[in-house]
C-alpha cells in the first residue's frame, strides 16, 4: 500500500487551509504529522480519510483516488479523528458491532472481527459499558478499534495521544508498534514529539497550509543538523579546553554549558574519535565525551515560526 | 440479463440476508432514548387522560350519547397526529446533527451506500410511528364500542395517517441531507414545520369525511377512489422524487449522481402526463392539460437550478461509465452529471411540456366546443414562464462561465434565482422612491418580469412578453452554444493514461473487508 498525497489544496473561502502539499510514503511504516495548532494536519487528514473533499489535488491510496473512489477508498483507511465518541446509549459492543455491520461484514465474519479486534485492544473487560462512562484511555482504545475493524491498510490519527495519562500513551504506543508490523502505512498527528520521534520512521512537518520539511528521520535531522554537537566533561578548568577547541579546525562554537563544553563538529564519527585521541594526547583528562541527540523537538522548533492562519 | 442474474442470487442468499446497519443502530439508540421513551410517556398519558376525561363526563347522562365512540374517535386521531409529528422531527434532528459541517459522523466514511443510510432512517421512522400507531390501537378500538364509528372506518384513517407521517419523515429527512449551516437549515425547516401544522387541518377533514360517509360506502365508488389513487400516486411520486434527492445529497460529487435522478424524473413527467390524460377522458375536460403543464413547469425548473449549478466538466468516474457506443453517447450526455447536459436535457423537457400544451389547446379547440378561454390565456402564460426559466437558465450558465469560472459552480443557480427576483423587485423599489409606483397598473408590461408575465391582464402585454422570452433564451442559448458543442466534444469515454499517470482503470487492489476477514 502506497500513500501518496499529491498537491492537496483545501480552502474555506478565502482561508487557504492547506496550500498545494505532496508527501509519499509505503506500508509499514509510520509518518508523524507535525505542526502548531491551525497548521492544516486535521485537515488534510481528514480529506485523506475522505470526510472532506478536496479544492484542489489528490490523495491516492495505491492508485485508488479519494477524490474520484472515495467509496473504494474508504474500505483502505481507518480514521481517528480526534474527538471521542461520547454516545451515552451505545455499549463498546454495540458499538463496534454497528461498524463491523457498516463495512459490510457478515454475521460470523462480524462476530469474530470484533472479538479479535477486542482482543488486540483489550476491550473484552468493558465490553458492555456506555462510552460516555469511559475513560479518556478507554474511549481512544474503542475509537482504534472502531478504525480497525475493517482491516485497512491505511491508518490515520489525529492527535491519539492528546489528554491520555502516560500509561495509556505506553499502550497506546505499543499498538501502533504492533500496527506497523501488521504492515499498515500509519500517519499520526502528535503534540508529544519525543514520542513520535520513538515511534515514527517519517516525519512531514507543515505550518500554514505549507509543507516546511518531509522525509524519513534520519534524512530529516540529517538535513537540519549537517553538523554534530558534541559535549565534553574534563577534570580541569573548562574555560582551557574552550581556547584549545577554539584553534582546532572543524570545531564551530565551543561554549561552557553547565560542568560541559559543548561545541558543534563539522566532520563524521572518525574525526570524532580522531579529536577525543588528540585532546586526551594533549593531557586532558576527559570523565565524558558524548555526542548530543538533536529530536524532533529541536527541528520543530527550528522548522516552524508558530504561525496560525 | 445481468440484473436478473443478480436479483436471483440475491433471493436465494436469502440465509445471508442482514438488516440495514442503521436500523439496527437506529432502534438500539430509540430504545434507550429519552426522547422516544418520554414522548411515548407523554403520548400514552395524553390518550388515557382524554379517554378518562371523556369516559367521565359522558356516563352518567341519562341519554347515552349514540356519538360517543366518534367523538372519542376524533379526540384520539388529534392526539395521535400531533404526537406523530415527533417522529419526522427526531428522525430529521438526529441525521440533521449527524450531517453538520466539521462533526459529519463517521458512519459517512464506512462503506455504507448513501442508498442504505437514507432507507434505514426511513425504516426507523417507520418502526417508530409504528409503536406510536400501536400504542393508540387498543384506545381507537375501545371507541367501536362507544358507538359512532365502525373498525373498518378506524383501520383506513389510521393507516391514511400513517402514510401522512411516513411522508414526513422523508421529507425531513430530504431536509436533514441538505447541505447548508444550523441556521439557514432551521430557518427552511420552521416553515415547513408549519405547513406541517397547517397539514393537520385537511388531515383531520378528511378522516372526518371518511367517518361521516362510512368507509363501506366510499369506497365502493370512483369519486372516491379517483382523487385517492391520483393523491397517493402522486405524493408517492414526490416522495420517490425527494429519496432520490437525499442519496444524490450524501453521495460524493464525483459519482454520476444526476443519472438516477433525471430517469426518475422523466418518467414521473410522462406517468404525470399519463394520469391527466386519464383525467381529461374520465371528466371529458381538456383543460385539465394545464395541470400537468404548471407541474411539470414547477419540477423542470427546479432541476433546472440543479443542473446550472452543477460540475463543468464531469470527472473521471463519470467519463468512465460513457459509453463506447455513439448512438448511445448522446443521451448519456443529456442524463449523465454535468452542467452542459443537465441544463440541454431540463431545456428540452421544458420546451416539450410547453409546445405539447400549445399543442394540446389547438387540437382541443377544435375538438371541444366551448373551450374555457381561460385555459387558452393560461396556455399563453405558461409557454411564457416556461421561456423564461430556459432565459434565466441560460443566461445563469453564462454569467458562471464567463465571469465566475472559479468560484463554486453553485453561483449559476444563484443567478438564475436571483435575476427574476431582483427585476421583480428593483423597479417598483426605484418607482417607489421617485413616487410613480401608484402609476402601475395591472395592464402594464415589464418585459423580462416573469411575475409581471403572470399578472398582466394586457393581452397584446402577453404575447410581447413570449416574444421578449423566446429572443432572450435564443440569444444566451447562442451565447452558450459554443461551450455546449465543447463540453459535448469532451464528453469522452476515459482513456487509460501513459505511464506514469495514474490510472484508475486498473484492477484496483483495495480489498473488501468482508473478503480480508
Amino acid at each position: 500500500m502506497k500513500i501518496k498525497v499529491q498537491n492537496l489544496v483545501k480552502t474555506f473561502g478565502k482561508t487557504v487551509a492547506v496550500n498545494d502539499i505532496s508527501f509519499a510514503f509505503d506500508s509499514g511504516h509510520v509518518f508523524g504529522f507535525l505542526g502548531p495548532n491551525g497548521a492544516g494536519k486535521t485537515t488534510t487528514m481528514r480529506i485523506i480519510a475522505t470526510l472532506e473533499e478536496a479544492t484542489e489535488g489528490d490523495v491516492l491510496l495505491n492508485g485508488v483516488s479519494v477524490r474520484e473512489e472515495p467509496e473504494l477508498a474508504r474500505r483502505a483507511v481507518g480514521y481517528v479523528p480526534d474527538a471521542l465518541p461520547t454516545h451515552g446509549d451505545v455499549t463498546v459492543w454495540e458499538y463496534l458491532d454497528f461498524y463491523a455491520r457498516a463495512y459490510g461484514l457478515k454475521s460470523k465474519q462480524r462476530r469474530e472481527a470484533v472479538g479479535e479486534i477486542m482482543d488486540f485492544t483489550n476491550l473484552h473487560g468493558i465490553r458492555d459499558k456506555h462510552l460516555k462512562a469511559l475513560s479518556k484511555g478507554m474511549k481512544q482504545r474503542v475509537t482504534l478499534s472502531r478504525a480497525l475493524i475493517h482491516d485497512p491498510d491505511v491508518l490515520v490519527l489525529d492527535e491519539p495521544a492528546a489528554g491520555l495519562d502516560p500509561r495509556a500513551r505506553v499502550e497506546l504506543r505499543e499498538l501502533l508498534f504492533a500496527l506497523a508490523e501488521q504492515q499498515k502505512a500509519i500517519l499520526i498527528s502528535s503534540h508529544i514529539l519525543t514520542e513520535l520521534t520513538e515511534i515514527c520512521n517519517g516525519v512531514v512537518i507543515i505550518e500554514r497550509g505549507k509543507i516546511l520539511e518531509t522525509g524519513t528521520i534520519e534524512e530529516v535531522l540529517s538535513k537540519q543538523t549537517p553538523k554534530r554537537a558534541i559535549a565534553i566533561r574534563v577534570m580541569e578548568k573548562n574555560s582551557e579546553l574552550v581556547r584549545e577547541l577554539l584553534q582546532t579546525p572543524n570545531v564551530e562554537q565551543p561554549r561552557e554549558a553547565g560542568a560541559e563544553v559543548h561545541f558543534d563538529l563539522d566532520g563524521d564519527e572518525a574525526q570524532a574519535c580522531y579529536l577525543l585521541k588528540s585532546l586526551i594526547d594533549k593531557g586532558y583528562q576527559i570523565l565524558e565525551f558524548k555526542q548530543t541527540k538533536v529530536d524532533l523537538e529541536d527541528i520543530f522548533m527550528n522548522v516552524t515560526k508558530g504561525g496560525v492562519q | 440479463m445481468k440484473f436478473v442474474q443478480s436479483l436471483r442470487t440475491h433471493f436465494f442468499n436469502w440465509r445471508n440476508w442482514e438488516l440495514n446497519p442503521i436500523v439496527v443502530k437506529e432502534m438500539r439508540q430509540a430504545v434507550r432514548s429519552w426522547a422516544v421513551v418520554g414522548a411515548i410517556h407523554l403520548f400514552l398519558v395524553a390518550l388515557l387522560l382524554t379517554a378518562a376525561a371523556m369516559l367521565l363526563t359522558s356516563t352518567f347522562s341519562l341519554n347515552p350519547n349514540q356519538m360517543l365512540g366518534r367523538d372519542l374517535f376524533y379526540a384520539f386521531l388529534g392526539i395521535l397526529t400531533v404526537g406523530s409529528l415527533f417522529v419526522p422531527m427526531y428522525v430529521g434532528i438526529r441525521l440533521a446533527a449527524e450531517r453538520q459541517g466539521e462533526n459529519l459522523d463517521l458512519i459517512y466514511i464506512t462503506t455504507l451506500s448513501p442508498g442504505r443510510i437514507v432507507r434505514g432512517k426511513m425504516f426507523c421512522g417507520a418502526v417508530i410511528s409504528t409503536l406510536f400507531f400501536s400504542a393508540c390501537l387498543p384506545f381507537m378500538f375501545l371507541t367501536t364500542f362507544l358507538r359512532g364509528v365502525d373498525l373498518p372506518t378506524i383501520v383506513v384513517v389510521m393507516a391514511f395517517v400513517f402514510l401522512i407521517v411516513n411522508a414526513s419523515v422523508q421529507v425531513t429527512i430530504f431536509l436533514a441531507c441538505l447541505k447548508m449551516s444550523k441556521g439557514l437549515k432551521i430557518l427552511i425547516a420552521l416553515p415547513v414545520l408549519f405547513m406541517g401544522l397547517m397539514l393537520l387541518a385537511p388531515v383531520t377533514m378528511m378522516s372526518q369525511e371518511i367517518v361521516n360517509s362510512g368507509v363501506g360506502n366510499l369506497l365502493g365508488s370512483w369519486t372516491f377512489w379517483g382523487p385517492v389513487l391520483t393523491a397517493i400516486f402522486s405524493i408517492g411520486l414526490g416522495l420517490g422524487l425527494l429519496h432520490l434527492l437525499s442519496i444524490a445529497l450524501i453521495t460524493p460529487p464525483s459519482a454520476n449522481r444526476a443519472l438516477p435522478l433525471r430517469i426518475y424524473i422523466t418518467a414521473i413527467w410522462l406517468l404525470d402526463l399519463a394520469i391527466f390524460l386519464i383525467w381529461i377522458y374520465t371528466e371529458t375536460a381538456p383543460e385539465m392539460m394545464i395541470g400537468w403543464t404548471i407541474s411539470s413547469i414547477l419540477l423542470l425548473a427546479f432541476t433546472m437550478v440543479v443542473s446550472v449549478s452543477e460540475r463543468g466538466v464531469p470527472g473521471v468516474r463519470v467519463r468512465m461509465k460513457i459509453p463506447q457506443n455513439i448512438l448511445l453517447r448522446p443521451l448519456a450526455f443529456l442524463f449523465y452529471s454535468g452542467a452542459a447536459g443537465g441544463t440541454l436535457w431540463a431545456c428540452l423537457l421544458i420546451l416539450f411540456t410547453a409546445l405539447g400544451n400549445a399543442l394540446w389547446t389547438q387540437f382541443a379547440t377544435r375538438r371541444f366546443i366551448g373551450m374555457d378561454s381561460q385555459y387558452l390565456e393560461a396556455t399563453v402564460r405558461s409557454s411564457g414562464v416556461a421561456i423564461y426559466i430556459i432565459a434565466y437558465a441560460l443566461t445563469g450558465l453564462f454569467v458562471r462561465r464567463k465571469f465566475f469560472p472559479k468560484v463554486n459552480p453553485i453561483i449559476g443557480g444563484l443567478t438564475m434565482l436571483l435575476i427574476p427576483a431582483l427585476w421583480a423587485i428593483v423597479p417598483n423599489v426605484v418607482l417607489f422612491f421617485m413616487d410613480r409606483l401608484s402609476q402601475l397598473d395591472s395592464r402594464s408590461v415589464q418585459l423580462g418580469d416573469i411575475l409581471n408575465l403572470l399578472y398582466t391582464r394586457s393581452e397584446t402585454g402577453r404575447f410581447n412578453h413570449l416574444i421578449f422570452a423566446t429572443v432572450w433564451a435564443a440569444v444566451m442559448f447562442f451565447a452558450n452554444l459554443r461551450w455546449f458543442l465543447k463540453s459535448y466534444r469532451d464528453f469522452q469515454p476515459y482513456r487509460t493514461p501513459s505511464e506514469g499517470e495514474v490510472n484508475l482503470t486498473e484492477e484496483i487492489a483495495v480489498p473488501n473487508p468482508s473478503e480480508k476477514h
